[in-house]
């Protein structure tokens, strides 16, 4: 968080939610932009913006008038926790056979079978 | 139906017996040197007969061996006619004819009295091995409908109670009367002639024939 | 000439010719499901109505009309659309619709006519018939289901193959195509009967469910498992070979191939040299190309010439052949050889070693005496051409060597060189028969000529030619059938033992006794590779098969699906193959290999590319400049005089389904011996 945003958000924001990550949402006081209120989160940690858990995106980008906690709360057994992207992280995906994973693939079509002495 | 059949115990060999084999050579004799292959119909039919009415694959092969020709020209043949019984067949093979003119004159009534006497179905053959029951398509008897034919005998202008007593008589062993069954002969008008009946001479009954 | 009308415009065709060719002839597209040109007509399938005037004033099959002059032929008119449209629904009653998961998707007679000829819907609401599949093998697939009863595949067993297994039982809604009895087919040509079928009911067993037709990238090429030199249709995705198709060319295969040529693309996957290996401390170590070659290079700069030997295997092109023929020339190589079988042909006439009638010829010949070959399996394509000629009738053929079904009828003279000797001398009945034909042909087989006595068989041959009036004319009845698509190429090359070079069974021997120290295999696999234990050898070629396996060097080459190349068939016609798929790993075109090998020895061979290296093929011998034409050789000298043993005639190829690296990788190849060999037919899951 720079500081003009920790000066602005001190001045200006109403603290609406806190996410399981720690993220905090805002919502401005006062002027509207182009007709509807400021929102805007300041991130626990590193700034990346694939954090936002998608209740909390909704609101962020003015879907819903509140945040979606109480859908989130009754998240079904199947629904899988957010995460944010790994790209470019080492917890990034990477296909079987890749380097880091081993380099072992499958055979593919297309593939051949070499001769080899022995 | 027409793959071969897959269930059936194939006997291991096949060959004429000298009387058929005469009786082969006589057909084959009939046509012309390089066209022996025309034989295979009369041929199949005298393989039929040898072997208790019905025609396994070694007589079919043996048959193609015979004419010269390769098996599967022989296997089309006897799977196109119905008459070729791929399968075996009882001692009396009753086959009745279902086909429009028969049905209109109630062969079903006969279909169902053969049922009855019989105690088997449609493609069925009894336990003792005397009886199979098929349908069959027209057999070209249908002034005389309804008709049924047992092995090579036509029985002709059938209703149930004839239908049964026929087929009780054939149990019993005994041969029935062949033909119509209500005294006509032949196919002549069931009510006697229509036209002509002036011109008919007066001691004789002759029509058909 | 009768003159038609057809849509309007008049023309004129030749007599005797059907309605459907005249159509054809005029550019009218007429759609067909039974009637193929090459087959008999069977006139069931009738999608090929149009409407002819005089006659009924309904539609008529236009495949089984013959046209009459003044004929006026509608393919248009609302009539014949009308006739196509109800042709194709009672077609679509019983046929499924399922396309999606259909192998002929994308290529299917029925699915494209269905869509130029038929109705955007079906009034059918009943079930539709369903039919047991029937197992014809390890080759073919059969949905029988999808059969529409066109009765190609059983045209084609019963006169192209000639093996009369296929039949239509039953009758009516019961009719059903197969063998009745459940057996593999015996034929060497069984693929082409996938091609044929214009629908969904017989596909390649092999290729199921791996690739569509559209997504596969198609090249041209040659066919180099046997000697005929086929034409083929190499269809590739991305790295890999799917399937071989036959391509049409009058002169050579019409439209047929082989299976083997079919079917063994699936061992060019299999057992392949990918890395240059050198044997090191008695094991091959797999190198870089610097290393192989330089190591190659230093040991023949070492080695005196007269101990160096080259062989030339059956598949090897003519290029690398040309190169390595060079190579060796530079090197002052005295030893090479491209007979690797040890036929003892070449070096005489060019016409003593060709099949000089050409295999369009066979249909011109009236009698036909074989020597010492079974072609059915050495070349069942031009097998089925004799096939062709005996049933245009007026053909008699007879063979001496084995007695064996060719699938038409041939008398056998006996077993070996005495009953040919017997037949030239005028004993044998059919000697009679050959001096009143008007255009006798001769083959002479690998069976003859790999023999020790080859040459004599080859003299006794060419006595029997000139003895029954063979060469008369333009007309020249002898002819070589070869087993191996290099060898034409290979002879006309030169590559052959140069003045005291040692041959084939001479540079086996001398390896073995140490006389030769270094042996060159050019993809020579078909020899007694026990021999060359001493010797150091070199084998560039693309399977690891006999010749890997003694091998001190290998340099991976490409296999005939991987190189632009040219090959020479049994006619002496020059072809090229072309490249379909890149060669695997680090395996590189024959001759780059050899051109690199030169310039590691300093011997630098004369060109860069492959334009360069077919211009010196065009200039070490003419038949490289003129591709895909049979030039006529005049008659020569070949041959040589003396006694032959009088030993029977054995046919080169044992197991037709593998004679070659290549076949022999092939995992289909394998199955197909196994049911050749008697052992019992396997299941398709369909039949439990």
């Amino acid at each position: 968080m720079s500081l003009g945003t920790f000066i602005y958000t001190l001045v200006n924001g109403d603290l609406v939610g806190t996410d399981e990550f720690g993220n905090r949402y805002y919502r401005g006081r006062g002027r509207k932009l182009n007709g509807r209120e400021r929102r805007w989160v300041v991130y626990r940690g590193k700034v990346e913006a694939s954090k936002v858990p998608p209740e909390w995106h909704a609101w962020l980008h003015h879907t819903v008038d509140d945040p979606l906690t109480e859908k989130a709360a009754k998240a079904r057994a199947w629904q899988m926790e957010h995460q944010p992207n790994l790209t470019g992280s080492p917890e990034a995906y990477r296909p079987a056979g890749h380097e880091y994973k081993g380099g072992q693939r499958k055979r593919a079509t297309g593939d051949y079978e070499a001769w080899s002495p022995e | 139906m027409s793959g071969a059949p897959k269930d059936v115990p194939q006997p291991d060999s096949f060959a004429f017996t000298p009387e058929y084999m005469a009786l082969a050579e006589k057909f084959i004799a009939k046509y012309p040197n390089g066209r022996q292959a025309s034989a295979v119909m009369p041929l199949l039919d005298l393989a039929q007969r040898q072997n208790d009415g019905w025609l396994p694959r070694v007589a079919m092969d043996y048959v193609a061996d015979m004419l010269g020709m390769p098996p599967i020209r022989v296997y089309e043949v006897a799977t196109f006619y119905t008459m070729y019984n791929l399968k075996p067949v009882g001692k009396n093979h009753v086959q009745v004819c279902t086909n429009l003119p028969c049905w209109l004159r109630g062969s079903d009534d006969i279909v169902k009295s053969c049922k009855r006497v019989l105690g088997i179905g449609l493609g069925e053959t009894t336990e003792d091995g005397m009886f199979t029951l098929t349908e069959v398509e027209c057999l070209g008897a249908c002034v005389n409908a309804p008709m049924m034919q047992i092995n090579d005998d036509y029985y002709e202008d059938l209703d149930s109670t004839s239908a049964e007593s026929l087929l009780t008589e054939l149990k019993l062993g005994e041969s029935p009367r062949t033909g119509s069954q209500i005294g006509r002969r032949s196919c002549e008008p069931i009510g006697g002639l229509t036209s002509l009946a002036s011109l008919r001479p007066a001691d004789s009954g002759t029509g058909g024939e | 000439m009768p003159k038609l009308t057809i849509d309007g415009e008049e023309i004129e065709v030749e007599a005797g010719l059907t309605v459907l060719q005249a159509c054809e002839l005029a550019g009218k597209e007429i759609p067909r499901f039974c009637y193929h040109e090459r087959l008999s007509v069977a006139g069931n399938c009738r999608m090929c109505l149009v409407e002819v005037a005089p006659g009924p004033p309904k539609p008529a099959a236009s495949c089984a009309l013959p046209v009459s002059d003044g004929m006026t032929i509608k393919t248009d008119s609302e009539m014949v659309k009308k006739a196509r449209r109800g042709v194709m629904e009672f077609l679509l009653i019983n046929h499924p619709l399922d396309c999606p998961i259909c192998d002929q998707g994308g290529e299917c007679d029925l699915q494209d006519q269905a869509m130029g000829y038929g109705t955007d819907r079906s009034r059918f609401l009943e079930n539709k018939r369903a039919v047991e599949d029937k197992n014809l093998g390890p080759l073919i697939k059969t949905i029988m289901t999808r059969c529409i009863h066109c009765t190609r595949c059983i045209r084609f067993a019963t006169e192209i193959a000639g093996v009369p297994e296929m039949g239509a039982t039953g009758r009516g809604e019961h009719m059903e195509v197969g063998t009745y009895v459940e057996k593999a087919l015996t034929s060497e040509l069984s693929g082409n009967m996938i091609d044929l079928c214009p629908v969904g009911a017989l596909t390649s067993k092999p290729y199921a469910f791996t690739a569509r037709s559209w997504e596969l990238k198609k090249t041209e090429s040659v066919d180099v498992l046997d000697a005929v030199g086929a034409n083929i249709r190499v269809d590739a995705r991305g790295p890999e070979v799917m399937r071989v198709l036959p391509r049409n060319n009058d002169d050579v295969n019409e439209e047929w191939i082989s299976d083997k040529s079919r079917f063994a693309c699936d061992g060019l996957k299999r057992q392949r040299l990918d890395k240059p290996y050198l044997r090191k401390n008695g094991k091959l170590q797999p190198v870089e190309w610097n290393e192989a070659l330089a190591a190659v290079g230093a040991k023949l700069s070492k080695t005196d010439s007269k101990k160096i030997a080259a062989i030339a295997g059956d598949m090897a092109d003519c290029e690398s052949m040309l190169a390595l023929r060079d190579l060796m020339a530079s090197l002052g190589v005295p030893n090479l050889d491209c007979r690797q079988d040890g036929a003892k042909i070449g070096g005489g006439a060019r016409s003593g070693y060709l099949f000089n009638t050409s295999i369009a010829g066979i249909d011109d010949a009236d009698a036909l005496l074989i020597v010492g070959a079974n072609p059915r399996l050495e070349a069942p394509v031009l097998n089925a051409r004799i096939r062709k000629r005996y049933l245009m009738g007026g053909f008699k053929a007879a063979v001496i060597g084995e007695n064996v079904d060719l699938t038409y009828p041939a008398a056998h003279l006996g077993a070996g060189p005495d009953s040919l000797s017997r037949l030239i001398s005028g004993e044998d009945p059919f000697a009679e028969v050959l001096k009143k034909a008007e255009r006798p042909m001769l083959i002479v087989g690998m069976g003859a000529l790999t023999r020790n006595d080859g040459a004599a068989v080859l003299g006794l041959a060419r006595k029997a030619a000139e003895t029954f009036g063979m060469i008369d004319g333009d007309w020249n009845g002898f002819n070589v059938l070869h087993t191996a698509a290099s060898r034409v190429g290979g002879l006309d090359l030169g590559f052959l033992p140069g003045e005291g070079g040692r041959d084939t069974a001479g540079i086996l021997s001398g390896a073995d006794s140490g006389d030769i120290e270094v042996v060159y295999l050019l993809g020579a696999d078909e020899i007694d590779t026990s021999k060359l234990d001493k010797a150091f050898v070199v084998y560039q070629g693309h399977h690891g098969d006999a010749g890997a396996h003694v091998a001190d060097a290998i340099f991976p080459g490409a296999a005939y699906t991987e190189k632009s190349a040219t090959y020479v068939n049994t006619e002496g016609r020059a072809q090229h193959g072309a490249l379909a798929v890149f060669p695997p790993g680090e395996a590189k075109e024959d001759w780059a290999i050899l051109r690199a090998l030169s310039a590691v020895l300093n011997k630098v061979l004369p060109f860069d590319t492959l334009a360069q290296v077919r211009s010196k093929l065009a200039e070490a011998h003419p038949v490289f400049a003129h591709i895909d034409s049979v030039i006529a050789e005049p008659w020569g000298d070949f041959g040589a005089d003396g006694a032959a043993d009088p030993a029977p005639f054995k046919s080169p190829i044992d197991n037709f389904y593998m004679t070659d690296p290549i076949s022999r990788a092939s995992k289909t190849m394998a199955e197909c011996t196994a049911v050749a060999r008697g052992e019992v037919l396997e299941q398709t899951g369909t039949d439990g």
